[in-house]
């Protein structure tokens, strides 16, 4: 990455230190072990920094070079993969996911008893799964029976292959009928599925080929290279463990704001979630986990990012046509679909469009940003966005789950746009 | 037709040969007999294409002269004709129809019951004919006791003169009040008769005189003269013949194999519809069609375009102000009748103008595509559409009936928007 020249873009350079005081904040205060930050427009790095350690245990520091488990910021990487083999010509949006994956060619819809079961009012799209409008869950919720068995289905998910664990999801039952709801779900995992299927190559092998050589991403994979193995950060949670369900999710947990004057008395605040060296992700994995599988750098996600702000093409390899990314960074969600929302925690001025939310209100967001920015998240608080209006995006990094644990990503959004002066 | 350009024109020569493909993939399977594209942008000719026969009985090749039936894409060129009597001040488009054609004067509505016909609303307008709102049909449903009447009415159309069928049509109860819906219609059927009526000519001498000749458009009319027989294309269809509002689901399922290896010549799953030599299009008909009576060529449909996406003018002669060209291409329906649909099949993302469908959402279209795009096809698989925010043409003509049967048009559409790469 070259010398960022804030100026330049349009950055003020008083004013963008704010993220560094912001980001020391954390760090200072016990509540992340590390982070690192980007934002780039108009062609040039703006910004660039990196703060404390990628593992305390081994005092290794956070650097620009550190790999990160990216978790969900895995699905935009299947969606793009997915659209090029839709603009290949195997596939249209609105082909029944059946089509090509004939273990969904039963599904079933559970509208609360799972003795009644109703054939769908129609079939899930292939659309519905760049959506999450397909029916499907992450058995994370309480609220349909569907959901526990999810939880029992899929306890020992990590050991499947791909290919297994698809065929157990389509065998258990819809919690809605397609389209009529947006739920975060396996979808995009389905989704790596039908490129595997569609392309004949294993999710890894095309993703290799398709997508991180021809854009560089030397350091994005399904694990940590062994070589790699030194800049592989270790992954912290709050004290006691956490869980997926509502309750400790979403921006609104300003408790957990490191206020400038807050005294530190509360003893240790994050513990270790997974050391670098005994990770899972030290072994190429069976389940090759199109929505959550990926490790990767800031600057291999970077790279992914340009490609996408410049309308798919990046150092002239072209990985999709500009009316392409247009159609995936529009909101494809109905009105009375929005905003989107997991778990308790909602979305506030987005929507959808194929594996990005797509901020469609600005004013509901209640954050400066631009209306048509893209975006989404990892489990381990990682965050990027395009905004195609500013010509600019934003990655943060750090490894805290869960995500929405602190409001950092958000509050590194108003840093950034508080910023920019043009 | 000038050399083609791709690339000055803004597209990818590799992205382009994925229409090739495309159409190889339809032809050497045994879909479709043989089939053209044409791909026009920014003044020049971006590619054109014509693979397989135009009469596999024979054994000719499809050429770029070949004649097709292009049966609804009659439409547009009627509706341009009735806007160039509407500029010449004949006529307002709200006026009632029945101020032009006075067999319209007693229109009843049958809501329900042919024993109890109500007073329309309003009367049907010249607006509502140019729009398919008002109130008339084509006979294809079962779902109002007047379909049925169509059924017996017109069963015996090609026999008599146009101004017997619209007397006859004008007998027949609305199906609807006018402007309460949109339904695919014989509207344009009347509309040429209202060329006829106001212009004092008979419709095929008025095409000829103030649009073919004027365009150039040489190979275009209502028949095929004997010295051109020769270039016209044989039509096929399924095999057992077809019917009308076929099922949709089971589209992908009749669309060719994307995989190489499955693309063995099978038996091919056509028949023949109707031979050139013995087709009724070879002698002038009685029955003057201005909703689908012309054959014409990509050629001629391509300078029929250019002078839309010019705004009604080709090579310094104008047949339309551009302020009508503006006013037929936008959406003229309200939200509450958008998308237009045909029998079940819905054209999500489509209202409609004078004439033609307009692309209002590209996201509900699950496709590439432009806000404002419009075009239209017809009943043999042929289409064109117009994307003014891009300076586009696409033509794409075969002879496959019916239209719905293969997605092949939103096929070609995509593998358009996806080669774009400026």
């Amino acid at each position: 990455m070259t010398n960022p020249l804030p100026q330049r873009v349009g950055f003020s350079v008083q004013r963008l230190a704010r993220v560094d005081t912001l980001l020391q904040r954390y760090i200072d205060n016990g509540q992340l072990a590390g982070a690192s930050a980007l934002l780039y427009r108009q062609g040039e790095t703006a910004y660039c920094n990196a703060f404390g350690h990628s593992e305390l245990e081994t005092g290794q520091p956070m650097t620009e070079d550190t790999i990160f488990r990216i978790y969900s910021m895995t699905k935009p990487i299947t969606a793009v993969a997915a659209l090029m083999l839709f603009e290949d010509g195997h596939f249209l949006l609105d082909d029944p996911v059946a089509d090509y994956l004939p273990e969904f060619s039963d599904a079933q819809v559970c509208t609360g008893d799972l003795q009644n079961l109703v054939p769908p009012d129609r079939p899930p799209s292939i659309k519905d799964l760049f959506m999450h409008t397909a029916g499907l869950s992450y058995g994370w919720g309480q609220d349909s029976p569907v959901e526990n068995l999810y939880r029992q289905t899929f306890g020992n998910r990590e050991q499947l292959s791909l290919e297994k664990f698809v065929h157990n999801l389509a065998s258990l039952p819809l919690l809605y009928h397609p389209g009529t709801r947006w739920r975060y779900s396996y979808a995009t995992d389905v989704l790596g599925r039908l490129i595997e299927v569609v392309s004949g190559q294993p999710l890894d092998e095309f993703f290799c080929q398709e997508v991180f050589k021809p854009l560089a991403m030397n350091v994005t994979d399904f694990h940590v290279h062994a070589d790699w193995i030194d800049r592989f950060s270790a992954c912290y949670c709050p004290p006691g463990g956490f869980n997926f369900s509502s309750d400790d999710s979403g921006d609104s947990d300003i408790d957990a704001d490191p206020a400038d004057d807050e005294a530190q008395d509360t003893g240790p605040v994050i513990e270790l979630y997974e050391a670098s060296r005994n990770s899972r992700f030290t072994q190429p994995p069976s389940f090759l986990s199109g929505g959550g599988g990926l490790v990767s750098t800031l600057g291999d996600y970077l790279r992914f990012s340009q490609m996408l702000l410049n309308g798919g093409v990046l150092d002239g390899n072209r990985l999709l046509g500009p009316k392409t990314v247009d159609l995936m960074r529009a909101n494809h969600l109905p009105t009375d679909l929005i905003p989107i929302g997991i778990g308790d925690n909602v979305d506030e001025g987005y929507g959808f469009g194929l594996g990005v939310s797509v901020l469609v209100d600005l004013p509901a967001t209640s954050a400066p940003g631009s209306v048509g920015n893209y975006s989404w998240g990892g489990a381990a608080s990682t965050q990027f966005w395009i905004d195609p209006k500013e010509e600019m995006l934003g990655i943060f990094m750090t490894q805290f789950m869960p995500s929405g644990h602190y409001p950092v990503a958000r509050q590194f959004r108003v840093a950034a746009y508080q910023a920019l002066i043009d | 037709m000038t050399t083609v350009q791709p690339q000055r024109a803004g597209f990818s020569v590799q992205r382009l040969s994925r229409v090739g493909d495309l159409l190889r993939r339809y032809v050497e399977g045994g879909h479709l007999a043989g089939a053209t594209a044409l791909i026009y942008r920014k003044g020049q000719i971006a590619y054109r294409n014509a693979i397989g026969r135009r009469d596999l009985e024979t054994g000719l090749p499809m050429t770029e002269d070949t004649i097709f039936r292009i049966y609804s894409m009659t439409k547009p060129i009627t509706s341009v004709a009735v806007l160039m009597l509407y500029e010449d001040g004949h006529f307002l488009l709200d006026d009632p129809v029945s101020s032009i054609l006075p067999e319209f004067a007693d229109v009843r509505v049958c809501t329900g019951d042919l024993a109890n016909l109500v007073l329309p609303d309003r009367p049907p307008t010249v607006k509502d004919l140019l729009m398919h709102t008002a109130g008339l049909s084509y006979g294809w449903g079962d779902d109002s006791p007047v379909e049925k009447l169509y059924h017996q009415t017109f069963r015996d159309i090609e026999l008599h003169s146009l101004e017997t069928f619209v007397h006859r049509l004008a007998a027949l109860p609305l199906l609807y009040h006018p402007g309460t819906r949109w339904r695919y219609s014989r509207a344009t059927d009347v509309l040429g008769r209202l060329v006829e009526v106001i212009s004092g000519k008979t419709l095929d001498q008025f095409f000829q005189q103030e649009i073919f000749k004027p365009l150039a458009m040489n190979d275009t009319g209502f028949h095929v003269p004997a010295d051109s027989v020769e270039r016209f294309a044989a039509c096929y269809c399924p095999p057992g013949g077809f019917k009308f509002g076929g099922d949709l689901a089971n589209r992908a399922s009749s669309r060719p194999s994307h995989n190489h290896g499955d693309r063995k010549p099978v038996q091919p799953p056509i028949e023949l519809y109707d031979a050139p030599r013995k087709s009724r299009y070879t002698k002038r008909p009685a029955y003057l069609s201005g909703g689908g009576g012309l054959v014409s060529t990509l050629g001629d449909y391509l300078r029929f375009s250019q002078m839309l996406l010019n705004e009604g003018i080709l090579d310094g002669n104008r047949v339309l102000g551009r302020k009508t060209v503006e006013l037929m291409r936008a959406n003229h329906l309200p939200p509450h009748l958008v998308p237009i649909e045909i029998g079940d099949g819905v054209r999500a993302g489509h209202g409609f103008g004078l004439g033609m469908s307009a692309l209002v959402d590209p996201p509900a279209y699950s496709q590439p595509g432009s806000v404002g795009a419009y075009g239209w096809g017809g009943l043999a698989t042929t289409r064109f559409w117009i994307d003014p925010v891009e300076n586009l043409v696409g033509l794409f003509m075969t002879q496959f009936i019916p239209s719905d049967y293969y997605t092949i048009e939103r096929e070609f559409s995509l593998a358009v928007y996806q080669a774009l790469v400026d």
